[in-house]
């Protein structure tokens, strides 16, 4: 047997024996997942899920070894394992397949994101004020609308073009969920396109705002103490009846209706246990194995897909767009309300929770120190992610009967 | 016995809501033109949002 000090190195040993295209994407993904890991540190990028994908993305392309002979691989998960046999047997040996395939592949991971979003999100503040969060937030779908056509004109696939469309509604557990359904295929690349834009929303959109919103109006004061007051049992109700309408027309959301009323009604409700157990363990724990898995994800060949370019312009679109929409609804709703109402809480409307919320007040106070907007804006974000759970829903239900 | 304004919006609410989700689930599967599915269907979508919203501002309404 034949032995030799590079055996002892397979992590750089199979960088000379792979192709070479995949050898270079794979020293580029492992600087990109040090980028950000980094800027997650920072906190230039959302730490909760750089640091733990930039670590995935950094191991799964330096701990290539030799599986048998020339076949090289890792220890890591086989995402397009689909063979039960061979499924069972490499459960055994990958130490992140179980949590994979009982999680990932069948989208629980956004469903339990989504249980704990719906435990910190106050749906008072869209029930106080319906007709302005629900106009905005629908104004902030353009992205999600607009972005189909485009991508269909781009080249990809209908279902394709709608998963990637998605991204406009800025809820990262949304665009997992859409993309498992309709494009399986391209689930990784655009799930972390997702991230990684959503992650530059907080950076991005106060440029967005400033270029389209004169001074004049982001100083705007809105009333705030004519707001009523809503109680739980109001919140409660609400919660109930949406999920059931929601679950009835969408019946193949459902599973994403379901965990977002039930981690508002139980907020509501007000079962501490649950609610501590919901916002806490099962929200940043599954945050904390997304940013893992799809770190794992991240390998060159993966990556190295010609149509990842057409997405990353694509999400990009769909953001930009978005973010568009959602100042043209607040700038509609400044007109209709005779100039009472801040154009920047239309940024809010793109149903970031509750990052687009917080760079809305930003704005408003760089402007005007006395001005408190933020009550309207979480109403707006927060209508913003049931209206981003309703186009997926159209997308889901309308597209998956396409052959 | 006269109705309350907050019975009357539920009541309208929930009507509406049945008629939106008739539309969706019921009457749109049975056609077979595309234009007249999607036109149902995304029409019952709208229908069942005013209803839904309509219910929001019973939820809202003072007894």
């Amino acid at each position: 047997m034949e032995l030799s000090l590079w055996n002892f190195f397979p992590g750089i040993t199979t960088l000379f024996v792979q192709d070479t295209v995949i050898a270079v994407g794979r020293i580029v993904l492992i600087a990109f997942g040090f980028l950000l890991a980094y800027l997650g540190f920072k906190r230039v990028l959302e730490p909760l899920i750089m640091i733990p994908m930039g670590l995935g993305m950094i191991a799964v392309n330096a701990g290539v070894l030799f599986l048998s002979g020339t076949t090289t691989g890792t220890l890591f998960l086989n995402p397009l394992v689909s063979d039960v046999t061979e499924l069972v047997n490499i459960m055994q040996v990958n130490f992140l397949q179980p949590i994979y395939n009982l999680t990932f592949s069948n989208g629980l991971i956004a469903c339990l994101v989504f249980m704990g979003i719906g435990a910190i999100s106050d749906v008072g503040f869209l029930l106080a004020r319906p007709f302005a969060s629900m106009f905005i937030a629908v104004c902030a779908e353009l992205g999600s609308i607009a972005t189909l056509p485009i991508g269909v004109a781009m080249g990809l696939n209908i279902k394709e073009a709608a998963a990637v469309a998605v991204v406009g509604g800025a809820d990262a557990p949304m665009v997992m969920y859409a993309s498992l359904i309709l494009a399986k295929d391209l689930f990784v690349p655009i799930t972390v396109v997702a991230y990684l834009y959503l992650s530059l929303t907080y950076g991005g959109y106060p440029y967005l705002v400033k270029a389209l919103i004169p001074k004049k109006l982001r100083g705007i004061e809105m009333d705030i103490q004519s707001m009523p007051d809503v109680s739980p049992k109001e919140k409660f109700i609400f919660s109930v009846v949406t999920c059931l309408v929601l679950c009835l027309l969408f019946p193949v959301a459902a599973p994403l209706f379901l965990s977002f009323f039930i981690g508002v009604a139980i907020r509501e409700a007000g079962v501490e246990r649950f609610i501590e157990f919901l916002e806490g363990p099962l929200l940043y724990g599954s945050t904390f194995f997304l940013g893992l898995l799809l770190g794992t994800l991240c390998e060159a060949s993966t990556i190295l897909n010609p149509k990842v370019l057409t997405l990353l312009i694509l999400g990009m679109l769909a953001l930009l767009l978005s973010g568009i929409g959602g100042i043209i609804g607040g700038l509609l709703m400044y007109l209709f309300s005779k100039g009472k109402f801040n154009p920047c809480v239309g940024i809010a409307g793109v149903s970031c929770v509750p990052t687009t919320a917080k760079v809305a007040q930003h704005e408003v106070n760089e402007v005007n120190p006395y001005a408190l907007i933020l009550p309207y804006a979480m109403g707006a974000n927060v209508s913003g992610v049931i209206t981003s759970a309703i186009i997926t829903g159209i997308y889901v239900t309308v597209l998956s009967v396409i052959k | 016995m006269m109705m309350s304004k907050k019975s009357k919006l539920w009541a309208a609410g929930l009507f509406i809501i049945a008629i939106g989700i008739t539309m969706v689930r019921v009457i749109s599967p049975r056609l077979h033109e595309p234009v007249p599915v999607l036109t149902v269907y995304f029409g019952g979508l709208v229908v069942a949002t005013v209803g839904l919203f309509i219910v929001t501002l019973a939820i809202r309404s003072k007894p």
